[in-house]
């Protein structure tokens, strides 16, 4: 009954509304076609109304045709789809592209209004809504099917919606807010539909509970969905499409940089090498002709031809650099890896005075510092403000000052006599300057040293060689020496060592090199 | 009115898979699962047929287009060819993530060609000094150029990674340009993400959202200048950051509960939200992958917001940021990802 009373009471104010229309001469077709919703359902139930008592024939718009800024099922608005042309070509990879409304399956939409007609890269093209027939009066729910009434069309319809929309057939985000906000609504409004049902004898009550059941749980698995957002996926790279035609403008861009990288000696010299080779295998794409064909014009082949000579310059020139000593960067002194390194020497050297008790935890200690000095002296180098060879000077001493650390050992530890000590400082001290030699050779070959590892080093040394040179040992002496067969003190053995001569002409070369900081 | 979840069509689009939880690396903000305070339990990795068996049974079930091998440091998988290969047999898209110490010549020849659809490579610093103090590993930047220099010499897709730190934001101008160089074709500019050993090491990585602003105006500007494409994948808290101000970037947000979620496989097969998570969701040996997805473990995931959200209108694109994180930082939830619970007050509530 009371379905019957508001039909009939919209009908009378839709004919009062007519009847003030066509005296004020407006469209009536316009009226019943735009405007509000509640504005074009008054005039169609008045335009209805009086072509039921044969006022002329009923021009029925399709009063609840869907605004697209309220159905949900909104697309591109013509601001999104300008602001998608303006974005940078950079954003042509697709999936970077903004997508205001990616294209959807259309096939399981159940109950969505419009008509897909055809689609396109900015997204989906509507077919004007058509007139639908007219609708007839609406009997009471009583007396209808229940598979007619308007509460149980309600129910399916939502319900088929938001199964489609939770099977998750349609997509990631299947719909904008606008559309969950609205299937939310409609999910409770089918609800109070099922009492309704039950209400008008329609069906039974553990039919309506059941209904209701699965439509509450239908409500809370569309409130899950997420609605459409910007860019919903997390940790994805957007990576160009690969490039058919060589991007001739980042060719030039890029060698600039390359040449830079490579003069600060900041990339490994086999790296600029590879990626030369790329380059150089780029330009022969640039001298292919059938490559060359696939540009648009003449000027642009003429640019290409322009573009590779300057590229092969550019290329030259960088494998030029390359073939230079590699220059280290100043600043060793102020570097961290540095401050490291000499606090880890600070921290050790006073450990291997033997007049000095020490204990297992200041050794402990000891030995976590040389480890950060060995890894500084590493990180000197990736840092390029040394280079392996002054390194490797610098973990030579770090091994010595350890090897004076084990000969210092700790006073609150079991001590054990009659072990037999390993350290000979003479064989050590030579064994030391041997492994010393090379890398020093090689320091005077590249001309110059870097000032901080020179006057680290450079005292060391001179005791090592001053302990080999050392005459009157026991070690220095022959056989027949000590067993008193000699007739005569022999000169000492150093004196005529070539290898401490060689190491004394090496020592007075390193010290003349020119530093750097 | 029959079961929604088992109507048909229904997939996801990509997993990732970490085939093994060793590494070369021992990053300063490395996010592992297993690098988290609390147990992860010991996971072994499966023998070869196990894996392809637990791979064959996922896809089967997923449709899954877009596999994503991870670890650790999948290079140090024996059988990561083989995977590779079973993976290209059914035709899914196979994205690497390595640190590209391992990836030498013969690997890569072995890996091309077309097998592998993206390489994406960390590339932390234009200075090696600070590349390889963040990767835990004197030399890692030498490397990781030399294997971006042998892929581009293949023709492969590269994507560097640029982890946004306080100890590398300002090189960050300057790895842009060495990409650039390098002939990468994307770059992803990833804010510092706590979880793991990064969680450790909070203090010292959190960069501010002023300086990640700054660095965002020079990604804009680069990314005109090269036609370079730069995606901040980590969510930026839209309270936080104006999206508008970059429009040259692309900026993700967290994808759970949509066919993009980043479900993740560790080497046993546990399920997982995403790789930063370390709820386990169960075993995709043991049960099938949609009963997992739709486990309340996963909808409390998804559902999961910081009381700071209530009422913002983008709310439901965002989800609050980085749950995993805070999650995995501060054990729950709904907790604030813990770069919004260090610059809250800077939020400004979209309503």
């Amino acid at each position: 009954m009371p379905y019957r009373a508001y039909h009939v009471a919209l009908g009378v104010v839709g004919v009062a509304a007519v009847l003030v229309l066509v005296i004020l001469r407006s469209n009536l077709d316009h009226h019943a076609r735009t405007g509000p919703r509640w504005k074009r359902r008054v005039v169609n139930a008045g335009l209805l109304l009086l072509a039921a008592l044969g006022f002329g024939p009923a021009t029925i718009a399709s009063c609840d045709r869907p605004d697209p800024a309220k159905s949900g099922y909104s697309y591109p608005e013509k601001d999104d789809q300008r602001r998608a042309r303006r974005r940078p070509t950079l954003r042509a990879d697709k999936r970077a592209a903004p997508r205001p409304n990616p294209p959807r399956p259309v096939t399981p939409r159940p109950h969505v209004e419009k008509r897909v007609v055809g689609t396109s890269a900015a997204g989906i093209h509507m077919e004007p809504p058509r007139p639908e027939p007219p609708k007839p009066p609406t009997p009471h729910l009583a007396a209808v099917p229940v598979k007619e009434a308007a509460p149980f069309t309600l129910i399916t319809k939502s319900h088929d919606e938001a199964v489609a929309v939770v099977s998750g057939v349609m997509g990631s985000a299947p719909f904008d807010k606008a559309c969950k906000k609205r299937m939310l609504a409609e999910l409770l409004e089918a609800q109070a539909s099922c009492d309704v049902l039950r209400k008008a004898g329609q069906v039974t009550a553990a039919e309506a509970a059941l209904m209701k059941q699965r439509l509450a749980r239908l409500h809370s698995e569309v409130a899950r969905k997420r609605p459409e957002g910007r860019g919903a996926a997390c940790y994805r790279p957007r990576p160009r499409e690969p490039e058919a035609v060589l991007s001739l403008s980042r060719l030039t861009k890029r060698l600039p940089h390359l040449r830079r990288l490579a003069a600060v000696r900041r990339l490994h010299p086999d790296v600029v090498t590879k990626v030369l080779a790329a380059l150089t295998r780029d330009l022969k794409v640039l001298q292919n002709n059938y490559e060359l064909s696939r540009l648009k014009s003449d000027a642009d082949r003429r640019r290409a031809a322009r573009v590779a000579k300057q590229v092969r310059r550019q290329v030259d020139r960088v494998r030029k650099q390359l073939q230079r000593p590699p220059e280290v960067r100043p600043g060793v002194a102020r570097s961290p890896q540095w401050k490291v390194f000499v606090k880890a020497w600070g921290e050790v050297s006073p450990l291997t005075d033997q007049s000095r008790r020490t204990t297992s935890a200041e050794h402990r200690a000891a030995r976590a510092w040389l480890k950060s000095a060995r890894q500084a002296a590493a990180d000197l180098v990736t840092a390029r403000l040394l280079t392996t060879d002054e390194s490797q000077l610098l973990r030579v001493e770090l091994a010595r000052l350890g090897m004076l650390l084990g000969r210092n050992r700790p006073t609150d530890s079991r001590i054990r006599c009659y072990r037999p000590a390993p350290f000979r400082p003479r064989r050590n001290s030579k064994a030391r300057l041997v492994k010393r030699q090379t890398i020093l050779l090689k320091i005077v070959k590249r001309g110059r040293i870097s000032k901080a590892v020179r006057d680290r080093v450079l005292p060391s040394l001179e005791r090592d060689l001053a302990l080999i040179a050392k005459p009157g040992t026991r070690g220095s002496r022959s056989l027949d020496d000590l067993l008193g067969k000699g007739q005569k003190t022999p000169p000492p053995r150093v004196a005529a060592d070539p290898f401490v001569r060689q190491m004394r002409k090496l020592l007075a070369r390193v010290k003349r090199l020119p530093t750097r900081k | 009115m029959s079961g929604e979840n088992d109507a048909p069509g229904r997939r996801q689009d990509s997993l990732i898979f970490e085939i093994t939880q060793r590494c070369n690396h021992a990053c300063l903000h490395c996010y592992n699962a297993w690098k988290n305070e609390a147990p992860y339990p010991a996971t072994e990795e499966l023998s070869t047929p196990d894996t392809l068996a637990m791979l064959d049974k996922v896809l089967d079930e997923t449709d899954a287009g877009n596999v994503t091998l991870t670890g650790g440091e999948p290079l140090l998988r024996p059988d990561l060819s083989d995977i590779v290969a079973h993976l290209n047999a059914r035709h899914c898209e196979v994205n690497l993530i390595t640190n590209g110490t391992l990836l030498d010549e013969a690997t890569i020849a072995d890996l091309s060609p077309d097998r592998i659809s993206i390489f994406e490579l960390p590339l932390l610093s234009c200075e090696a000094a600070v590349h390889d103090r963040l990767s835990g590993s004197p030399g890692a930047f030498d490397a990781v150029t030399l294997a971006i220099a042998d892929l581009k010499l293949n023709g492969q897709v590269v994507v560097c990674v640029f982890v946004a730190t306080a100890l590398n934001l300002h090189t960050w101008s300057e790895t842009v340009d060495l990409a650039f160089a390098l002939g990468v074709d994307g770059i992803m500019f990833n804010r510092f993400n706590p979880g793991g050993e990064g969680f450790r090491n909070l203090d010292l990585l959190q960069p501010t959202p002023e300086a990640l602003r700054e660095a965002l105006d020079v990604a804009q500007d680069l990314s005109v200048e090269y036609d370079l494409s730069i995606s901040c994948s980590i969510a930026m808290p839209p309270c936080l950051f104006d999206y508008e101000r970059w429009p040259g970037l692309t900026f993700g947000f967290c994808a759970a509960g949509t066919v993009d979620a980043y479900y993740t496989l560790d080497p046993a097969g546990n399920l997982r939200p995403c790789n930063h998570s370390m709820i386990i969701l169960g075993n995709v040996r043991e049960r099938p992958f949609w009963e997992l997805a739709d486990s309340r473990a996963m909808r409390d995931f998804v559902a999961a917001r910081p009381d700071l959200c209530d009422g913002c209108r983008v709310a439901d694109e965002c989800l609050g940021g980085c749950k995993a994180a805070a999650e995995v930082c501060y054990g729950r939830l709904t907790a604030r990802d813990p770069f919004l619970r260090a610059f809250w007050q800077e939020a400004k509530k979209l309503t």
